[in-house]
């Protein structure tokens, strides 16, 4: 295989391939942002929740030892008081985005090495590139429909957090209800709308896949 | 053989054509990495496809080298895979 002809489709393999990583490279972004804004609205919701949780925790046994007055009269233990449930709320916040971090990456770690092996590979000219992109090509067919279906929750988690944060922002309960049903509704038609098409999509393309495969290996 | 692993005959071709020449069988085994006797399914299979072919050197060993079919099935294969990739839309 020492040919100009060999030589030049060498040279087209190892662009073709490249472009397969560089593709590959930016789902894999893709992906990372989504998870990310997951784990953002997750953490938030976390903190807000915990944080009116264990306010009311608080509250509720100072009400039933009948220590309100003594609260709100001394200023250094309402602050104290105050801290340790913002504290705990955002202890709760960044406690859940580091662990969905961790999950995530877990998730993602399989991708991520076969991209980085690919691209160390590709690099050198090395051996098993032709394998990794196949390997590749099937893990991305089998994780596009948990992406879907992930989205899919997603839509009430945003209603919820833009609920809060409307309530926070505008202080009129009716508005933030209206904002947060917005939100979910929007996130929602689009989750639904996309489940439909991608995910009938995707089974297609998983099936196409294995049916190419079979055709594949029948034409050698 | 009937229904052979599309992963590991990729990798055989991967090697056969990255090396360029005539292979000895234990070496293209161990880059393939797989035991011996999965190895000899497999290039048994190739051989019966016309893939590859066997041949001896001037020390009477067994060389294996790619046949002009194997290597178009192998620029076939990379397409193939890319075209394949350049069809998933997420």
């Amino acid at each position: 295989m020492d040919s100009a002809e060999d030589s030049s489709r060498r040279q087209e393999i190892q662009v073709s391939l490249k472009s397969i990583v560089e593709s590959s490279d930016k789902w894999l972004g893709r992906l990372r942002r989504r998870e990310s804004r997951v784990r953002l609205a997750s953490s938030f919701l976390t903190t807000i929740l915990v944080f009116a949780a264990v306010g009311s925790a608080v509250l509720g046994f100072v009400l039933s030892q009948g220590q309100l007055d003594a609260l709100f009269q001394n200023a250094n233990l309402a602050r104290s008081v105050a801290g340790v449930v913002l504290l705990a709320g955002l202890i709760s916040g960044f406690a859940t985005y580091f662990l969905l971090k961790r999950k995530h990456e877990a998730k993602l770690k399989e991708l991520s090495s076969l991209i980085t092996e690919m691209k160390k590979a590709n690099g050198v000219g090395g051996e098993g590139i032709t394998k990794d992109a196949l390997s590749l090509a099937e893990k991305i067919v089998t994780l596009l429909p948990q992406l879907v279906r992930k989205r899919d929750q997603d839509s009430l988690l945003f209603g919820v957090v833009a609920f809060i944060v409307a309530a926070i922002v505008g202080r009129n309960p009716a508005v933030a209800i209206l904002v947060g049903a917005m939100v979910w509704l929007y996130f929602r038609y689009e989750t639904t709308r996309t489940y439909e098409q991608e995910a009938s999509k995707f089974e297609e393309q998983k099936r196409a896949f294995e049916q190419r495969k079979k055709d594949f290996i029948a034409t050698l | 053989m009937e229904k052979p692993d599309l992963y590991v005959v990729a990798r055989f071709l991967d090697i056969m054509y990255r090396n360029g020449s005539s292979m000895k069988k234990t070496n293209i085994q161990m880059l393939l990495g797989v035991n011996y006797p999965r190895f000899m399914e497999y290039l048994e299979w190739s051989l019966k496809h016309g893939l590859v072919a066997a041949s001896l050197d001037e020390e009477r060993a067994e060389r294996i080298m790619l046949t002009p079919k194997g290597v178009d099935s192998y620029h076939r294969l990379v397409d193939w895979i890319k075209e394949t990739l350049d069809g998933v839309k997420i």
